[in-house]
């Protein structure tokens, strides 16, 4: 059964790519992240009206208050200590994630297969990784850059509902560029990465990081530069190595099922075709 | 007849595999999606605190 195959050539997938991003992560961005926890805990209260419910939440993290790592003031909800414990969360959260990108990945190069690609398995891979970056990377943060803890932004569930809006709108342009004909597919694809911006991201009228002194204000804002670079490359390594594996993966375990299904219904349907027209 | 109805099946499979293949197709794509949704947006304290430092890095909306 192939989704059966799919389930299991995308935990192979997630497992290579979800492990190296964990090491990668440890060295390049974590610990940006833990450094700007240790400002977290000194933030005061925003100063006006401005901010937002998300912006006002109790925000206690271990290495500043207790020792554990609670979010959204929920000092009860289990949360993984820090170190072993953390870093064991985050390697099975990158895992699932990269699982979830492996059976995106799976899905669209089989749709390929089905609409009669020639392309060989792995830049087929490496392409549909290519649209992967945009869609689920590249165009969401234009409009919603990487947050480190402790700025403030607008309320959280329209932040993710504009992030869904960009990442789906840019999966439209490249269906568009990918399935239409004509040169009008491009002011369609066009259209689609247009979406989300006039709609717009949304944000708060307040400085993000006005909770905060003089002095950590200003490491906040170096950490958060250092942080959107971190993220880009390593969204980069993420598609790129995605692309990779799955193309190697795709090609060994699942086109050959693929191909046997298609080219076996192809003649009898065009057959059909041509007999009942 | 026998004849017929062998000849005939034969025909028919093949297409409902392919469409198989999409519906297949389609359920790993939900699938992903429902796992995703699960790691990046979920907003259960549990699944916020244990994905915490993965939502950041990915850049999806965390607080």
């Amino acid at each position: 059964m192939i989704f059966q195959r799919l389930i299991w050539a995308a935990l192979v997938a997630a497992m290579m790519v979800g492990s190296v991003q964990s090491g990668v992560q440890q060295w390049q961005a974590v610990p940006i992240v833990h450094a700007a926890e240790v400002y977290e805990g000194q933030k005061a209260e925003a100063p006006d009206a401005l901010a937002t419910p998300a912006a006002t939440m109790t925000h206690v993290h271990a290495e500043s208050v207790a020792s554990s790592h609670d979010e959204h003031g929920t000092a009860e909800a289990w949360s993984p200590a820090d170190g072993v414990e953390r870093n064991a969360w985050t390697w099975v959260a990158n895992v699932l994630h990269a699982f979830s990108m492996a059976l995106l990945v799976y899905a669209v190069m089989g749709v390929c297969l089905w609409r009669g690609t020639v392309m060989r398995s792995l830049p087929l891979g490496l392409l549909v990784a290519a649209a992967g970056w945009l869609s689920f990377h590249f165009w969401p943060s234009l409009g919603l850059h990487a947050e480190i803890p402790g700025m403030d932004a607008a309320r959280l569930g329209s932040r993710q509902g504009w992030w869904m809006l960009a990442a789906g709108s840019a999966a439209l342009a490249c269906v568009s560029l990918a399935g239409l004909r004509g040169a009008w597919r491009w002011a369609a694809a066009a259209a689609w990465l247009a979406l989300p911006f006039v709609v717009g991201a949304p944000h708060i009228s307040a400085d993000p990081l006005a909770g905060f002194s003089g002095e950590a204000q200003a490491q906040l804002r170096e950490l958060g530069t250092q942080f959107i670079w971190a993220t880009t490359w390593l969204s980069l390594s993420f598609w790129v190595s995605m692309g990779m594996v799955c193309g190697a993966a795709f090609q060994r375990w699942l086109r050959p099922v693929m191909e046997a299904t298609i080219q076996r219904a192809r003649p009898l349907a065009s057959a059909g075709k041509a007999v009942n027209p | 007849m026998n004849t017929s109805a062998s000849s005939a099946s034969p025909a028919l499979l093949p297409v409902s595999a392919t469409r198989s293949l999409l519906l297949q197709l389609a359920a790993g794509a939900a699938l992903g999606l429902v796992v995703l949704y699960g790691v990046a947006f979920a907003e259960s304290p549990l699944a916020h605190n244990a994905a915490h430092d993965v939502r950041h890095v990915t850049v999806k909306p965390c607080h």
